[in-house]
């Protein structure tokens, strides 16, 4: 991303991979991009991809009929970001910078400035906010609407093809991502509209504050969880079945064996903290707060750093040498 | 998506469609498919502003 103006280029950097669309003028016709928790390809592919590089061509086309360029802004970096920019001052410039280095750096310098608010990890929103979950290849198309969810009370159903959001055209994943990211995280309205062969017609849906919030599930694949805090201060590997077998544990009963503790850098206060408690490299842990269904371990760091408040303490069910044991882990900033 | 696969899809378009850029550090210049294709982005959306074709700028 060095040099890489992000008034421009634009899209969700937790990403390995984002493909934009555009006009050189910096409108963006399609944003090609999107994950979830299962895989980084979970949404790729490539006669999905194909497809909108064909569809994008005719809207270039029309596009070039009548252009209408957005409004120039001053080119921004990832060199600016003030937590990067320290350290080019300071002789430490990189040669590569990645991706998600832009949120990491955006998260540090608004905790560091005390204006960091939980709402603004809340980017770039998946469908499934709005209880939508979109086809692979054909992402307009409406593969399942979730019960109860927003989308659901509003009529939609699966098999509908979605064309735009808010009034925008979208062929995409990542183009409904786009339109969700600047929608209001309030309580607000949202129009969708549909096509079928025959009709086009639109739904509205109620959006009720606080909808972007996701599971810690569903946040659990972004790599700017790790500028997060509350940090439990350690991790791990998961057990496999023979090893959890072995411990007397259910196959189904998410379990790790400690690797590191963080008691280096600038987050090591978390690491002694848990050392303090009692956890130490080679402990099995098999709960926390009584919860053993995480589904790997970002699942598990996801859901710390979203879920656990500041002062509070949690349990820590761990085996050690055969023998189990319950700590309690203070939770730290 | 990587390498081949990427080539592969694009080669579908034919040559002339599209200019694509990379969000990357080096400055060489490839054409893995005959698309016009720059490991520099700003130079990709030059060439796109100068032909008047559309810009596929991929970051990896």
């Amino acid at each position: 991303m060095a040099g890489v103006d992000l008034n421009v280029y634009r899209f969700d950097y937790d990403l390995t991979f984002a493909a934009l669309l555009m006009n050189a003028d910096g409108t963006v016709y399609r944003t090609y991009a999107g994950r979830d928790s299962s895989s980084a390809l979970s949404h790729l592919s490539l006669p999905g991809f194909v497809r909108v590089l064909n569809e994008t061509l005719q809207d270039h086309d029309e596009y070039v009929k009548n252009p209408r360029p957005p409004r120039r802004k001053k080119k921004r970096t990832i060199e600016q970001i003030p937590r990067w920019a320290r350290e080019i001052k300071n002789g430490k410039a990189r040669d590569c910078y990645h991706c998600h280095m832009v949120y990491e750096g955006r998260i540090e310098d608004l905790q560091e400035r005390r204006r960091w608010t939980r709402e603004q990890a809340w980017l770039w929103p998946d469908p499934v906010q709005l209880g939508l979950t979109l086809d692979r290849d054909d992402q307009t198309l409406v593969k399942q609407v979730a019960r109860g969810s927003v989308a659901d009370k509003a009529g939609v159903e699966a098999g509908h093809h979605i064309t735009g959001i808010g009034g925008r055209s979208v062929r995409t994943f990542g183009d409904v991502q786009r339109v969700l990211h600047e929608t209001s995280g309030g309580s607000t309205r949202l129009a969708l509209g549909f096509k079928s062969d025959r009709e086009a017609w639109t739904k509205t849906l109620r959006l009720p504050k606080g909808w972007k919030e996701p599971t810690p599930l569903v946040y659990s694949w972004r790599g700017s969880k790790w500028s997060l805090s509350p940090k439990p201060g350690f991790g791990g590997k998961p057990l496999d079945a023979a090893e959890k077998k072995a411990l007397g544990l259910p196959e189904d009963h998410f379990a790790f064996r400690v690797n590191y503790l963080v008691t280096w850098g600038p987050n090591r206060q978390t690491g002694h903290n848990a050392r303090q408690a009692g956890i130490r490299k080679g402990d099995v842990i098999f709960s926390v707060a009584g919860k053993h269904d995480f589904r790997d371990m970002n699942h598990y760091h996801a859901w710390f750093r979203l879920t656990q408040k500041v002062g509070t303490r949690v349990p820590v069910e761990r085996i050690r040498n055969g023998k189990r044991e319950t700590l309690q882990l203070k939770v730290i900033e | 998506m990587k390498g081949l696969r990427l080539a592969a899809g694009l080669a579908v378009l034919g040559a002339a469609a599209w200019v694509a850029g990379q969000g990357a550090q080096a400055t060489a210049e490839v054409g893995p498919v005959g698309i016009l294709w720059r490991t520099d982005l700003d130079a990709a959306r030059a060439e796109a502003r100068k032909t008047g074709r559309p810009l596929l700028a991929v970051f990896r």
